[in-house]
């Protein structure tokens, strides 16, 4: 008598740690039942939480895990603890425990290196002031020079060669954005340090600033009651350097301070270079006798790009970065992205990032790909009629057909074709792709798409065929 | 028939999505997106933006890429006036809804100085967004833009189950996966989809059954056939009920 | 296994314990109650493997043992036996049937083996607190109607039970909601229950529990895990497993500045609100609230049946605030309503936006209701 009580009244397995190694055999059949891929995406973050009775509780981190293998995997895992260990006769999942390191994603989502570093040390080795930020890339070296910028890009130089008497002050260099405006000032300072540092010229303090931030640190400043502070550290500077001056129109008080410091610089033949997206004369919104002063010197202007510097762009920005890219690449680029040197850069940029991240090589056909973005205003919307017409004319059969209830293959393949690409090509559901074609079951378009994939496997031409059909369409 | 409303106003109980990190589902259709994700270090110019239809995972992966990188998630829509100098990478989401273009210019050229990441997320890829300022025009049109594509079947099967779950909406998986077959394959679908039957099964404390679902979503599913006094449910609903 | 049981004290037993079986059973050992004898004591047990029961009952045994009998027909002979019967049970192990005596009738059972009878233990239940039944009581009857009976939305079928801070004092709270009313009621947080972690009891529990509450008098001890709950009162042990779900975060949505201020009394309210419904016959149908100063007129229509509508005046209502009209559906006043003894008070923000309705004497309950368009 007392033994048949035994089996229910008394917990039969008192210690969650004898059930490691049933665990751990169960993980592991799992594991090569469901694949690696379903064993990561679901499985993997089970534990193992506690007996009681004959009932055990597995935890996932989160609902939806949690949801998810309760549903697909809860039966399973029922029969397979009762074969492992008859006494388990349920399964509990539930919500809980951590989270254990991911994989996937996170293999590496790695922590950014630190690229500011960089800048620090050319920070320290310029000058203390936190706001002289010069970008390391920024030299001489590296602007391409053509027609549309060697005037402004010759001055930019005797600033930085002979910033005490350059013969003209202030230089200011105006153009449309992105073409290498803050590029020469960033020079110039980048100049002016190396050659101190190499013992050539005397150092010399450089602040150079956005506009912006000028305001900014102005009004900062202000609020701090430290404007005296500001005003004496500006007016220490052997060159100040302002980019982007047209964002002061409007803000008159940031001018005015502007307007004294520039006047108390040029008064002691300190150096000023300034930007801005126009001539001073254009510069409406901008305080006359500002404007006035600033015209006083060297007026620069930087053309846009011609295809010529494009391809010189091109050329030495690939070399530079070490890549081989092909010249029909080059020569697509500067037929395509004619609007600045920002944006040609960012293009060349992203394609060999492209080819470094994921090792492909780069050609006409991955460049259209990589900047599809860039190179077309809108993304195509394709329809299934636009299908039909295009694989029924492409496999000379009538439209009619695809909805026909004809069966022989010379109509059954190319209907498949266009059931395949309107699966591919559209977010329609099966059931609705299948009633376009001549009311079909959802299962007619299932065994069409997975028949079309088999064949493209198979028949390199067949499969040719088939994207040649989709490229048509997506253009 | 449509499901009308009763009339009743629910209570405002609302569940914050959690982005947890083990509940993104890596696929072939974000797999490059995920790629640039993990080498911040090689992203050109340290700018990145992620863009597709909404509810392909761009939130999500924000998320993700913000937690391992310590960076601060912000909306497009919040972004005013001139941002404090940031001292860590930012991830702007929606941000092609930035309504102050000088925001984000000077916030693009702050993180740009001082090295730090910045990680944007929209709808459309940043060189057709409809930005006035040719300054960031020219500098959005020099970003590395990332498409995340359209969800593949398994994903979005595991889509539907995720956002039942950030609900907490349990639903038989045979009628998850009567759903999936028949709502446009789009994860921007599936997400009103499951908006709607929320809505729907709460205003009529009624269970969310394929009867139900077929009533509540007849204007997207597609049903074998819709006659003027009811769904008709394929063979296989009709077994679900 | 052999005992002799007085036919009342068995049948009080098997009433609680079969009330947890299932009715429809696909498991056929769960239509079951399993009845043990040991050290000479008797104790049933029934469970649906949500929840679990126990009862020991006095009897005098004979014979230790065990085995599991269905429980409807064993509740069903006891019931028919007279009063003051004497009912002995023997069964003398393995496969062999139950034999029940009672006076000249007699009758055997088919039994199951009691080794598939499921056990549901508790594991470590490291949360106790006690507190007398008829508080649980209260907090129980004051908000089990708000329970959902939505099934998907799972996370609300049942009271969500936790420890929580109300105007500086710390309270045991039950919530309940289905997403258009909610109801909260606190009572002292008893010694123990600080550090418990909310948890949600199922419907069927909640159910269960408040059945046997009916005859304890005395104090109910509680003990919890994050998984498990028990209810320990006189002879009796529930066991039950509780939701596994985040129960909403319902203090944004209780409003604090409802400044809309209608007191009226509870029967004139309800007799009012059940006179102006009875126009419908469709139990979502709105009853409409229309408030001026110191009157409430109550209306509803039905497109088939008319309209109805009805004046409560000074002489019933207090009402400072400017006009409001709001619409509520008939059965969620009224559910609200019996909880309340005297005074309804309701505060209203506008037309369209969460009310809170309070006994005007009772502090200690709160309900939130929203309205419908009207």
């Amino acid at each position: 008598m007392a033994n048949d009580m035994s089996a229910t009244l008394e917990a039969p397995i008192a210690d969650i740690s004898q059930l490691a190694p049933h665990w751990a055999r169960i993980r592991s059949r799992l594991h090569s039942e469901v694949g690696e891929m379903e064993y990561r995406n679901w499985l993997r973050q089970m534990t193992l939480s506690a007996v009681d009775g004959d009932e055990i509780t597995v935890l996932l981190p989160t609902r939806f895990l949690c949801d998810w293998v309760r549903s697909r995997y809860g039966d399973r895992l029922n029969s397979m603890w009762s074969e492992e260990n008859p006494a388990i006769r349920r399964v509990d999942i539930r919500v809980g425990g951590p989270a254990a390191p991911s994989t996937g994603l996170a293999v590496s989502l790695a922590t950014t290196t630190e690229p500011q570093a960089v800048v620090t040390k050319l920070e320290e080795r310029m000058d203390q002031r936190p706001d002289l930020t010069i970008d390391p890339r920024f030299t001489f070296d590296a602007f391409v020079v053509g027609k549309p910028n060697e005037f402004a890009y010759a001055c930019a130089r005797r600033v930085a060669e002979q910033p005490s008497s350059p013969g003209f002050n202030p230089l200011f260099l105006y153009g449309g954005v992105g073409l290498g405006k803050t590029h020469l000032m960033h020079a110039v300072a980048w100049e002016l340090v190396g050659r101190a540092n190499s013992g050539v010229a005397r150092p010399v303090s450089v602040a150079y600033m956005s506009a912006e931030k000028f305001m900014y640190r102005f009004i900062a400043a202000i609020r701090s009651q430290s404007t005296m502070q500001f005003k004496e550290q500006l007016r220490s500077v052997d060159v100040l350097m302002i980019d982007d001056l047209q964002f002061l129109i409007g803000k008159d008080n940031t001018q005015e301070e502007f307007f004294h410091t520039f006047n108390a610089l040029v008064d002691v033949g300190k150096q000023i270079v300034v930007s801005a997206d126009k001539s001073p004369s254009d510069l409406s919104g901008l305080d006359d006798r500002l404007r006035t002063r600033l015209g006083y010197g060297m007026v620069a202007d930087l053309h846009a790009t011609t295809f010529e510097l494009r391809i010189s762009i091109l050329e030495a920005k690939a070399s530079r970065a070490g890549v081989a890219v092909p010249a029909k690449v080059l020569d697509f680029l500067a037929h395509k992205i004619t609007g600045n040197v920002r944006e040609l850069e960012g293009a060349l940029n992203r394609l060999v990032a492209h080819a470094n991240l994921f090792g492909r090589p780069i050609t006409v056909e991955t460049t259209q790909e990589v900047l599809h973005d860039l190179l077309k205003a809108h993304d195509k919307r394709v329809t299934i009629e636009e299908i039909q017409k295009r694989v029924a004319e492409h496999f000379a059969i009538r439209l009619t057909d695809m909805s026909s209830a004809r069966r022989a293959r010379s109509v059954a393949r190319p209907r498949q074709v266009a059931m395949y690409l309107a699966k591919q090509l559209t977010s329609r559901s099966l059931p609705d792709i299948g009633r376009r074609f001549g009311n079909r079951d959802h299962t007619t378009v299932m065994h069409a798409v997975s028949r079309v994939g088999d064949l493209m496997n198979r028949d390199a031409a067949f499969a040719e065929d088939v994207e040649l059909l989709r490229r048509l369409l997506e253009s | 028939m449509p499901v009308q409303s009763s009339g009743q106003l629910p209570l405002p109980i609302f569940r914050e999505p959690r982005f947890a990190e083990v509940d993104f589902r890596l696929a072939s259709s974000n797999a490059e997106a995920c790629a640039w994700l993990r080498r911040t270090e090689e992203w050109p110019s340290h700018r990145l933006a992620l863009w597709g239809e909404a509810g392909r995972g761009k939130t999500h992966l924000l998320h993700i890429w913000a937690g391992r990188t310590r960076g601060q998630i912000c909306r497009g829509p919040d972004l005013f006036g001139l941002p404090a100098q940031p001292t860590a990478g930012l991830a702007l989401d929606d941000a092609d809804a930035v309504a102050d273009e000088a925001a984000l210019l000077h916030l693009l050229n702050a993180a740009g100085e001082a090295g730090l990441p910045v990680l944007l997320a929209a709808r459309s890829p940043p060189a057709r967004w409809r930005v006035r300022l040719p300054d960031l025009t020219s500098r959005l049109r020099a970003i590395t833009a990332v498409e995340i594509g359209p969800p593949e079947d398994e994903l979005l099967r595991s889509l539907l189950a995720r956002l039942l779950a950030d609900r907490q909406l349990r639903l038989p998986e045979t009628v998850q996966e009567w759903l999936v077959r028949r709502l446009p394959r789009s994860a921007a679908a599936v997400g009103d989809a499951v908006k709607r039957l929320d809505a729907a099964a709460l205003d009529r404390h009624r269970t969310i059954t394929a009867r139900f679902a077929a009533e509540v979503l007849h204007d997207i599913l597609a049903l074998d056939e819709i006659s003027g006094t009811g769904v008709s449910l394929s063979r296989e609903g009709e077994a679900l009920l | 296994m052999k005992l002799k049981a007085d036919r009342a004290t068995l049948l009080k037993a098997l009433a609680h314990v079969q009330s947890v079986v299932e009715r429809r059973n696909t498991i056929p050992i769960l239509a079951n109650v399993m009845i043990a004898v040991r050290d000479g004591k008797l104790t049933l047990t029934a469970t649906d493997m949500e929840i679990a029961i126990i009862e020991d009952v006095p009897a005098s045994a004979t014979r230790n043992g065990a085995c599991t009998a269905p429980a409807a027909t064993l509740y069903e002979i006891v019931r028919k036996l007279p009063d003051g019967a004497e009912v002995e049970l023997d069964h003398p192990g393995g496969d062999a049937q139950l034999a029940l005596r009672s006076g000249r009738y007699s009758t055997s059972l088919v039994v199951l083996p009691t080794e598939d009878f499921p056990s549901m233990t508790a594991g470590a239940l490291p949360h106790k607190f006690s507190l007398p039944a008829q508080m649980l009581r209260g907090l129980i009857d004051r908000t089990r109607f708000a329970i959902s009976t939505e099934e998907t939305r799972y996370y609300l079928n049942g009271i969500y039970l936790h420890a929580a801070e109300s105007e500086g004092t710390r309270v045991l709270r039950a919530v309940a909601t289905d997403g258009h009313r909610l109801a909260r009621v606190e009572e002292p947080l008893p010694e123990g229950a600080g550090s418990m972690p909310g948890v949600i009891i199922p419907r069927k529990t909640v159910n269960e529990l408040r059945k046997l509450l009916d005859e304890v008098t005395g104090n109910v001890d509680v003990a919890l895990s994050d998984t498990r709950i028990q209810f320990h009162a006189d002879a009796i042990q529930l066991t039950s497993k509780l939701i596994d779900g985040t129960f909403p975060e319902y203090e944004r949505v209780i409003p604090r500045g409802n400044d809309k201020v209608l007191r009226v009394g509870k029967r004139d309210f309800a007799d009012a609100v059940g006179r102006v419904a009875a126009i419908s016959a469709e139990r979502s149908r709105p009853v409409k609230l229309s408030l001026a100063r110191d009157l409430l007129v109550l209306s509803a229509s039905s497109p088939e049946q008319g309209t109805a509508t009805e004046e409560l005046d000074s002489d019933h209502v207090t009402y400072e605030a400017g006009p409001l009209e709001i619409g509520f559906q008939a059965r969620y006043l009224n559910d609200i309503t019996d909880q309340i003894e005297g005074d309804v008070e309701f505060r209203f923000a506008d037309g369209s936006a969460p009310t809170v309705v309070r006994d005007a004497a009772d502090a200690s309950a709160l309900y939130v209701l929203m309205p419908m368009r009207v």
